[in-house]
């Protein structure tokens, strides 16, 4: 990529059920502590994912309450619905805006999904998808990840229990996280006894919706170096599409939108998979995050599930994975989801103590039905 | 008032009616509006083979309003005579006796009502095969 | 009645849900004694009287290749609609792809409706004004908790494809006839979610009474005799009725035999002699001769006589009664009860 943007800041509130606080309260929250980590710049765009605030009936045109209330004026307010990646298309729109013209975009998301109950929420999930197929056959997205998970085991030989090895994982990296929803460690055995959702998969295969709100400020490398400020790099990115509804597929256990994207985003880059030290994954479910993973290209196809047996992927380990603990323990903030993973990855790339330097981020809507990859690399330290 | 959509769905909901191109044969079920994303062929309405098997399936223990009165209930991915795949709700099958491979048929049900006193919406289901 | 142009079966197929559950289990909540059969059928939670009159009607179409664009009317007898206002013809003429040009009509009669609708349609074939039409009978019937009611109210249907003679039918209608009389014996009042019903009154004033005065009117109208007849299907709202019913006009146990389901699925209702006749169909021969007399509350009976034609063995039901009663299952009282929506009273 050679329009040089960089991450100069990045703000969170911690992914959970906010009983006393507003979707607009959270997501100013989140904002002013990014603008604080950049040094409160002059702001020239505004672009805010959110997935459900709308179709739950919390807050319409959200972006424009939250620009309210942070006190900026005329500059462009865009809100953006597009699933698990609204905020990293907001993400995209800031590379957009920054290729043609040069100051401070701050992107991100909020979500609210708390304030309902969660079988709205999950049937507002269920409308992203296809209509037609999900409600005239009562499938859930959680039973669609189950029937997913069914076939995968049927066909690779793979054990039931191998496929929840993703979420110990998450579980286990989740624990230092402040920003995490669950910071407990847990085994797989506690995972598998837990409450089936959708047979076979239990609610360790199921991440958890919860409130969150995460922004990011872009701007130039030479406006990041003008200013002074510590930056992260936007290395390339990709976007593609699979076959919706899911059935249409040749085959529905292959992600070729996530292989597609990250293709592209690789090679934009120029770089390969063999660089990565970092890979936050969109595992909304167990079976997502393998197949997606596999989809990569990190994994043959029907060996993702043993590799994370084999107790691969761990922090340190090349490639670590969701090092802050991916959705199931950080949390699933729907519509703010792609901005918690890229802040989490920011935060890797820009430590003195850890030892990496590129990131992948991987964003899904439903089970591949769009995805988006995004590399980051760690730039100036003290520039 | 999702009564309209789901009246529009009818004719395809009730009879299993798919696409088929009429250049490389692909079939797709719910009908697709446009053209065939294989070859970009001339898709026409097509009645689907009633019979298939199991792929794979799941039991929804966390259901939708709508099909809340119903769980745990079976919603299989079933794979026609004609090759074409969709998913279905299953009836007629008790929990232990679904098999991943079991031939299964069409047959027409109750899907969802909107309460007591709210339109009743049928269509589609998949039983193990009656012969 | 005779029809003056030759008027038959030309395909039929019956339906049963999968469901059934044992007297004793219901006795057992309600601390009876003695009950009326073993078991009956109850309708899972996705059907009702429409879908299992869908379910007889594909069977009877498929398994005789009824042209379904030649279909001029449909007609369900039913007390258990879905829709109080709202017909179920129309879901079944898109449910089913038949042509749109097509009389669609529910009849209610009680437990009669469906005989009913199978004279009414052979009269629009006899007359030449329909080439075929379908006659079904279908129910989800309705008992409430603990009352005698509840141990035979059973859900099913069967559905006859009806044309002229000469389009070559599995069965010929020889004559029909119907008895009615202001019979208060059962009834279920507009809005009301259960019937009511005056106990023994509903037997010898209105069961035997109806049955036994059609039966007999239909024999001396047409010449014939219990010895003229192979098989024979009474109306059956428990184990005893029919078998009394048959004694009493002079039939015996092995020609009400294969007609006779009431002791494992209960009264159908509407369903119920239809049923009975897909099921003796389902075993009959060419030149078989078989008697049917239905009976509805309220109340009335009609008698009917078919004649077995060699076409019964190219287009008997598949799949027949039999595989619906093999593939029963058992369930409790309160899986029953929850598929019935009863807990939602």
């Amino acid at each position: 990529m050679d329009n040089n943007v960089v991450v100069v800041g990045y703000g969170m509130v911690r992914v959970g059920e906010y009983w006393y606080k507003d979707i607009v309260s959270i997501g100013v929250e989140a904002a002013e502590s990014a603008l604080e980590a950049a040094g409160n710049p002059d702001i020239d765009a505004f672009y805010v994912g959110s997935a459900l605030s709308s179709a739950l009936g919390i807050q319409g045109n959200v972006g424009l309450h939250i620009a309210d209330e942070i006190g900026l004026d005329d500059f462009i307010v865009e809100t953006i619905s597009s699933g698990g990646v609204s905020s990293g298309l907001a993400f995209i729109n800031g590379l957009h805006y920054l290729a043609s013209r040069h100051g401070y975009v701050l992107v991100g998301g909020v979500e609210k999904t708390s304030d309902n109950l969660p079988t709205e929420v999950s049937e507002a999930v269920l409308v992203d998808l296809d209509r037609r197929v999900m409600k005239y056959s009562g499938l859930t997205e959680a039973g669609l990840a189950a029937i997913l998970a069914r076939l995968y085991m049927e066909r690779y030989g793979v054990d039931r229990s191998k496929i929840t090895q993703i979420s110990v994982l998450d579980h286990e990296n989740a624990v230092d996280n402040p920003y995490a929803m669950f910071r407990k460690a847990v085994t797989l055995d506690m995972a598998l006894s837990s409450p089936i959702v959708a047979d076979p998969l239990t609610i360790f295969d199921v991440s958890p919706y919860g409130d969150g709100a995460a922004f990011l400020v872009l701007t130039t490398k030479d406006r990041a170096i003008e200013d002074g400020l510590r930056y992260v790099e936007v290395a390339g990115y990709g976007f593609a599409r699979n076959r919706v509804p899911i059935n249409y597929r040749e085959d529905i256990l292959s992600f070729r939108a996530t292989a597609k994207a990250v293709g592209d985003a690789l090679g934009s880059a120029g770089i390969s998979l063999d660089d990565l030290d970092i890979i936050e994954l969109f595992d909304s479910y167990s079976i997502s995050g393998l197949l997606a993973l596999e989809g990569i290209g990190v994994c043959e196809s029907g060996s993702s599930a043993n590799e994370f047996s084999r107790g691969m992927f761990r922090r340190g380990m090349r490639p670590s994975i969701n090092t802050f603990g991916g959705l199931k323990a950080r949390g699933y903030p729907i519509g703010a989801t792609t901005a918690y993973q890229i802040s989490e990855a920011v935060i890797r790339l820009l430590s003195d103590s850890d030892d990496y330097s590129t990131a992948l981020i991987h964003s899904m809507t439903g089970f591949d039905d769009e995805a988006l990859a995004i590399i980051l690399r760690r730039g100036g330290l003290n520039a | 008032m999702p009564e309209i959509t789901e009246w529009r769905d009818r004719l395809w909901r009730y009879r299993l009616v798919g696409s088929k191109c009429l250049s490389c044969g692909a079939r797709y079920y719910p009908p697709r509006n446009s053209s065939c994303i294989k070859c970009g062929g001339e898709l026409v309405d097509v009645e689907l083979p009633r019979r298939g098997k199991l792929l794979s399936y799941t039991v929804i223990y966390q259901a939708p309003g709508i099909y809340r009165f119903a769980s745990p209930y079976i919603v299989g991915f079933i794979e026609l005579e004609d090759g074409t795949r969709l998913f279905a709700m299953l009836t007629d099958v008790e929990l232990d006796e679904v098999k991943v491979g079991m031939e299964v048929e069409a047959t027409f049900r109750k899907l969802y009502t909107y309460g007591d006193s709210g339109h009743i919406v049928y269509g589609i289901k998949f039983r193990p095969l009656v012969t | 009645m005779k029809p003056v142009n030759g008027v038959g079966i030309f395909g039929y197929g019956a339906y049963i849900p999968r469901y059934i559950i044992e007297n004793s289990s219901i006795a057992s909540v309600w601390g009876k004694l003695s009950t009326p059969i073993k078991s009956k059928t109850f309708p899972s939670y996705d059907e009702d009287s429409l879908t299992i009159a869908y379910e007889a009607c594909r069977i009877a179409l498929e398994s005789s290749g009824a042209p379904r664009d030649k279909i001029g009317a449909i007609y369900i007898g039913s007390e258990s609609k879905p829709y109080a206002v709202k017909p179920s013809g129309t879901v079944l003429v898109d449910a089913l792809g038949l042509s749109r040009n097509i009389l669609s009509a529910d009849f209610e009669f009680a437990c009669k409706a469906g005989t009913e609708a199978i004279q009414a349609v052979s009269g629009l074939i006899a007359s030449g004004m329909i080439e075929f039409g379908i006659a079904i009978g279908t129910d989800t019937s309705q008992g409430r908790p603990g009352d005698e009611l509840e141990y035979t109210a059973a859900a099913g249907g069967a559905a006859f494809v009806l044309s002229r003679a000469s389009n070559g039918v599995v069965a010929e209608i020889e004559a029909s006839n119907s008895y009615v009389s202001d019979t208060p014996d059962f009834w279920r009042r507009s809005g009301e979610k259960y019937p009511r019903h005056l106990y023994r009154f509903t037997g010898e004033p209105a069961y035997f009474h109806h049955i036994i005065t059609s039966v007999k009117h239909f024999f001396e109208e047409y010449g014939y005799s219990p010895r003229d007849f192979d098989y024979a299907i009474f109306h059956q709202p428990n184990s005893k009725f029919p078998q009394r019913v048959a004694k009493m006009l002079g039939f015996t146990m092995d020609q009400i035999r294969p007609g006779l389901l009431s002791p494992i699925i209960g009264n159908t209702y509407s369903g119920a002699t239809l049923v009975g006749l897909a099921a003796t169909l389902d075993v009959s021969k060419p030149g078989d001769r078989i008697l049917l007399a239905s009976f509805g509350s309220g109340a009335g009976s009609d008698a009917f006589s078919f004649v077995v034609t060699d076409l019964i063995e190219e287009r008997r039901a598949k799949p027949p009664l039999k595989s619906f009663l093999e593939r029963l299952v058992t369930k409790d009282y309160s899986t029953y009860v929850r598929y019935r929506g009863k807990l939602w009273v």
